[in-house]
C-alpha cells in the first residue's frame, strides 16, 4: 500500500502536537497521528471516534504493524514531525481494511474503458476486495463486493475536496490512473465488520422495502425518522432513508457493530409490530431474511442476527 | 419528524380526539339499545322506530366513508395502499349512499323501481364488490402476490360467488319457493358475499394480529355476523328458537349493524392520525430514549 492516506483527511492546525493523541480522545474524532521521520518512513496511529484502531510502520512501500506503546514510544525528536489528520469514518475504515489485506494485483489504467472493463471484470468474478486509486490528482479507495462498486464504501480525494461516493469520482478522469487490488483478510475484524455491514445492509434495506409497499411511503418516513432519532444519541453514523440503510460508521471489531445492529433490528420489529402486528412482520422479516445471499444468511444466524430474534 | 404536521385541531391531541370519538360512538350504542328496549316494553310505531335506527346509522356510516377518504388522500396513486384504501373509502361511500336511500325510499315507498331489486341492492352490491377488492388488495399486499394476479384472483372470486349464488337460487326454486328468481338471488347473493368477505377479514385481523393497519377490517367481521343473524332469520331459523333467543339475536344483530360502520371509522381515524402526524399522533408507542442499545446488549 503507498501512502498518501493523509490526503484522504484534513489536517488539523490547531492542535498540539505532543498532546495529538488525547486530542483526538477528547474528540472523539476519527482520524490518524502522523509521524514522519523525513527518511521516508511513516508511522501512524488510526482512531476510530476517539478510540485507537491501530498503529503501523511504512517505509518503502513496506508495512508493519505496531502496538500502542510502540507507536508512542517512537521518538519525537526534532527531525520528526508529528500531524494530525482528521478523516471521515469511511476513510477510517477502509484505511484499516487495506493495512489488513494483500495486494494482489497492480495495473496502470489508460482511460474510462479501461476502467470500465475491470469493473466488468470483477463483476463476471463476483470478486471482494479493496481498489485503491491514485493518480496526479486523484486518490483514493472503494470496495468492490461481490463484483460491485460500493457507492457507499469509498473515499476520494479530489481537486474538489474528499468525496464519498465511488459514482462521482469517475468524472474526474486525470488519467492514467494507478490501481492495486487488494484480497481481504477472513480472519481480520476490519474483513468481518464489512462483512456483517453489507449482510445488515442488505437484509434492513429488503426489510423497509417490503414495510413501504405494504404501508406506504409516510409510515415508512415515520418508522425511518423514529429510528434515527434513537441511533442518535449513540453516535452511531447509520442512517435509514427512503427504505435504504446507510451505515459511514467506523466500528474496529465486529462485536461492537453487531450491539449496534442488533438493537437496530429490534427497534424496527417493535415499530413494525405495532402497525402491522407481530405476525406479519414476523413473516415480513423471514420472507426477506430468506431472500438474501446464502453467505448473509450464514453469518446472521451466526449472530442470531434472526427474524425470530426481532419479533415478539 | 420535522417533514410532518403536528396536531393542532383546537389544541386536542389525535389520541384525545379519537377518545371523543369512541365515547361518541358507546354513547350512540348505548341510546340505541334504550330505544330497542323502551320499543319492546311500549310497542313504539315500528316505521319510527326503524327511521330513529336508521338516523343514527347515518352518522357512523358517515364517519367511516369519510374516514376512508381521508386515509386514501395520505397516499400518492402509484403505492400500493392507495389502491387499497380507495377501494376500501369507496365501498363505505357506496353504503352510506345506501343508508340514505333506505331513509329515502321509507318515506317515498312508492319510488321503488322493481319489488325484487331494489336501488339500495345496487349500492349494498357496489360497496360490497369494492370492500371485496379492498380486502384482495390488501391480504394480497401482504402475501407480495403481484397485482395483477391479485386481481385475477379478485376477478375468479366474484365470478365464484355469482356462481353459488345462482347454484343456491336453484336449489331454493326447486323447493317451490313462491319468489322471483331475481328476489332469490339477490337475497342469497348477501350471505355468500358476507361469508367471502367475512372470511377474509378474519384471515387479515389473523394474519395482522393486533396490528393498527388492519383494525378497519375488524368492521367487516361484524358486519358479516349482523348478516348472519338476518341470514338466519330468513331462513326461517328464527322457528326454532325461543322468543328470548330471538330477542337476543334482534338485539345483537341491532347493535353491532352500527357498531361495523363505528369500528371501522374510528379505526381509519386512528389510521388518519397516524399517517398524518406519525410518532407525534401518540398512537405509536415511541420505544423509551436509550431502550435502542440495552436492548442490543441484552
Amino acid at each position: 500500500m503507498d501512502y498518501p492516506l493523509s490526503r484522504l483527511g484534513i489536517l488539523v492546525t490547531d492542535a498540539p502536537e505532543k498532546g495529538a493523541e488525547r486530542y483526538l480522545r477528547d474528540a472523539k474524532k476519527t482520524g490518524m497521528i502522523e509521524k514522519d521521520f523525513q527518511t521516508g518512513g511513516y508511522a501512524v496511529m488510526l482512531f476510530a471516534g476517539g478510540v485507537p484502531a491501530s498503529a503501523f510502520f511504512q517505509k518503502d512501500g513496506i508495512i508493519q504493524s505496531l502496538s500502542h506503546s510502540e507507536f508512542s514510544a517512537l521518538s519525537t525528536n526534532e527531525a520528526c514531525k508529528v500531524r494530525i489528520i482528521d478523516m471521515p469514518d469511511l476513510a477510517g475504515r477502509l484505511v484499516l481494511l487495506a493495512l489488513e489485506s494483500k495486494r494482489v494485483f497492480q495495473s496502470a489504467i489508460r482511460d474510462i474503458d479501461d476502467w470500465r472493463n475491470h469493473g466488468e471484470r470483477w463483476k463476471q468474478e463476483g470478486w471482494t476486495g479493496l481498489i485503491e486509486i491514485k493518480s496526479a490528482e486523484l486518490y483514493g479507495m472503494t470496495l468492490v463486493w461481490r463484483g460491485r462498486l460500493q457507492n457507499d464504501d469509498a473515499i476520494f480525494s479530489t481537486p474538489g475536496g474528499v468525496i464519498a461516493d465511488a459514482s462521482r469520482f469517475e468524472s474526474f478522469g486525470g488519467f492514467p490512473w494507478e490501481i492495486s487490488a487488494y484480497a481481504l483478510d477472513e480472519s481480520d475484524p476490519a474483513y468481518q465488520c464489512a462483512l456483517l455491514r453489507h449482510a445488515v445492509i442488505n437484509w434492513m434495506s429488503a426489510i423497509l422495502a417490503r414495510y413501504r409497499e405494504m404501508v406506504g411511503n409516510k409510515l415508512l418516513e415515520t418508522m425511518e425518522q423514529e429510528l434515527n432519532r434513537q441511533i442518535r444519541p449513540w453516535n452511531w453514523k447509520i442512517e435509514l432513508g427512503q427504505a435504504v440503510m446507510t451505515d459511514a460508521h467506523f466500528f474496529i471489531f465486529p462485536q461492537e457493530a453487531e450491539v449496534a445492529y442488533r438493537a437496530l433490528f429490534m427497534s424496527t420489529g417493535m415499530l413494525m409490530d405495532i402497525v402491522i402486528g407481530s405476525s406479519l412482520t414476523q413473516r415480513l422479516l423471514k420472507e426477506t431474511f430468506d431472500q438474501l445471499h446464502p453467505d448473509d444468511i450464514n453469518l446472521l444466524s451466526s449472530l442470531r442476527l434472526i427474524p425470530a430474534a426481532f419479533s415478539e | 419528524m420535522d417533514s410532518l404536521e403536528k396536531p393542532t385541531l383546537f389544541g386536542i391531541s389525535p389520541k384525545q380526539l379519537l377518545m371523543g370519538g369512541v365515547l361518541t360512538a358507546f354513547a350512540l350504542l348505548a341510546v340505541l339499545s334504550w330505544q330497542y328496549f323502551v320499543a319492546l316494553q311500549n310497542d313504539i310505531d315500528a316505521f319510527w322506530d326503524g327511521q330513529f335506527f336508521n338516523y343514527i346509522t347515518l352518522v357512523p356510516a358517515l364517519g367511516a366513508a369519510l374516514a376512508g377518504s381521508l386515509v386514501t388522500r395520505q397516499f400518492t396513486k402509484g403505492e400500493r395502499p392507495y389502491r387499497i384504501w380507495m377501494a376500501f373509502s369507496l365501498g363505505m361511500w357506496f353504503w352510506f349512499v345506501g343508508e340514505i336511500s333506505v331513509i329515502v325510499f321509507d318515506f317515498f315507498p312508492s319510488g321503488i323501481v322493481s319489488p325484487d331489486f331494489q336501488l339500495v341492492d345496487v349500492f349494498w352490491l357496489l360497496g360490497y364488490f369494492s370492500l371485496g377488492l379492498s380486502l384482495t388488495l390488501q391480504l394480497f399486499s401482504a402475501y407480495g402476490v403481484q397485482q395483477r394476479r391479485g386481481l385475477y384472483i379478485y376477478v375468479g372470486m366474484v365470478v365464484f360467488a355469482v356462481l353459488l349464488a345462482s347454484l343456491l337460487t336453484e336449489i331454493v326454486r326447486k323447493g317451490e319457493s313462491e319468489d322471483s328468481w331475481s328476489f332469490l338471488f339477490v337475497t342469497l347473493l348477501y350471505p355468500v358475499l358476507d361469508v367471502l368477505a367475512g372470511g377474509t377479514a378474519i384471515w387479515l385481523s389473523l394474519l395482522f394480529g393486533r396490528g393498527r393497519w388492519s383494525r378497519p377490517w375488524w368492521g367487516l367481521i361484524l358486519f358479516a355476523i349482523t348478516d348472519a343473524i338476518d341470514a338466519f332469520y330468513w331462513s326461517g331459523g328464527y322457528d326454532l328458537v325461543s322468543a328470548a333467543a330471538q330477542n337476543t339475536l334482534d338485539f345483537i344483530s341491532l347493535v353491532t349493524y352500527p357498531a361495523s360502520y363505528m369500528t371501522a371509522g374510528l379505526a381509519l381515524l386512528a389510521n388518519y392520525f397516524i399517517l398524518r402526524y406519525g410518532m407525534d399522533s401518540g398512537l405509536l408507542k415511541p420505544v423509551k430514549k436509550g431502550g435502542l442499545a440495552q436492548r442490543g446488549m441484552e
